[in-house]
């Protein structure tokens, strides 16, 4: 929320001002102004937010150990159960690299989705 | 004769090009440490967490190259990890949108009086003078509508957690979705009047 309100101080009245007097409505200010000048804002929480969330550990840890059959266990869980739990460092490693490559690839896609083709 | 002086211009260009990085060098010793840091505690995991990936270590024991065997069992053989794969690709795509949908949660009751104490729609709607305002109302909007996006995907488990959704307040489905975030937090019980 606060890099959101950082984004929206960021964006010049002048553009609204301009905007409205090409006669365009509060939609078309939504759309046309506010939701591209947000863009890299938007891109920015969309992708930190993606990789702290494929990251949860403390929280289903804590409360169900991965259970009930295991719905709850994250890959994180699963990489310290297999490293800490069971001491098989080489196959937590590959474990491990795989998930890097996988948080690799969905931000390099969310990158590449939400870039913007225009400066200002 | 030419070529000499060539060779002597292209001397010239290296020097100033060299004289250029000269003036960049307290910059850069700057950086040096913080990049030190970045390798040590970012890179460096990588690439060691990696080069054990291609042995079988089990800490009391010697490595012992396997290369890739760890790789194939996990994408194959593992029985938690390849049927998270698929779950977390479309995870990802959602998070954005739950994500969106809580924050807006506190913009979109905002539209309700009777619970401005949500300090964050106070907030968007108290950020400045005229212009602001309309932008924070562009952002409730924006969110308004991912909430809903996102109610419409949880709807049944929010019923089931709120125990149905009898006390909606008038204004249709945004501020509906609203209430059941709110019951999540606590603030079900009286922060909506009844439809009735």
């Amino acid at each position: 929320m606060v890099l959101f309100l950082a984004g929206l101080s960021g964006i010049p009245s002048t553009l609204y001002e301009a905007a409205k007097i090409d006669g365009a409505n509060e939609w078309q200010l939504f759309w046309g102004i506010t939701i591209p000048m947000l863009s890299p804002t938007i891109l920015f929480t969309t992708v930190t937010g993606t990789i702290g969330a494929l990251q949860v550990f403390t929280a289903p840890y804590i409360m169900t150990k991965g259970g009930p059959e295991n719905a709850s266990r994250m890959v994180v869980m699963r990489i310290q159960e297999v490293g800490f739990s069971q001491f098989r460092l080489g196959y937590a490693s590959a474990l491990s690299v795989i998930f890097f490559l996988f948080i690799l690839a969905i931000t390099a896609i969310q990158l590449y989705l939400l870039r913007t083709k225009w400066k200002y | 004769m030419s070529a000499l002086r060539q060779n002597h211009n292209s001397a010239h260009l290296i020097k100033d090009s060299f004289r250029h990085k000269i003036s960049f060098r307290p910059f850069v010793l700057w950086l040096v440490p913080i990049m030190g840091l970045i390798f040590l505690f970012n890179i460096a995991p990588i690439v060691a967490s990696f080069y054990l990936s291609l042995f079988d270590y089990e800490l009391l024991q010697p490595l012992k190259f396997v290369g890739f065997q760890n790789f194939t069992r996990a994408l194959t053989e593992d029985a938690i990890f390849p049927p998270v794969i698929p779950q977390y690709s479309l995870l990802c795509f959602l998070i954005c949108a739950i994500e969106h949908g809580r924050l807006s949660h506190s913009c979109t009751v905002n539209l309700w009086p009777q619970t401005t104490s949500i300090f964050m729609a106070d907030t968007v709607f108290s950020a400045g003078g005229h212009t602001r305002n309309r932008r924070g109302y562009h952002l409730a909007v924006y969110f308004s509508a991912v909430e809903i996006w996102v109610s419409k995907l949880t709807d049944c488990n929010d019923r089931a957690a709120t125990g149905g959704l009898d006390r909606l307040p008038p204004n249709g489905h945004t501020v509906a979705c609203s209430h059941v975030h709110l019951g999540r937090i606590g603030l079900q019980h009286g922060a909506f009047p009844s439809r009735a």
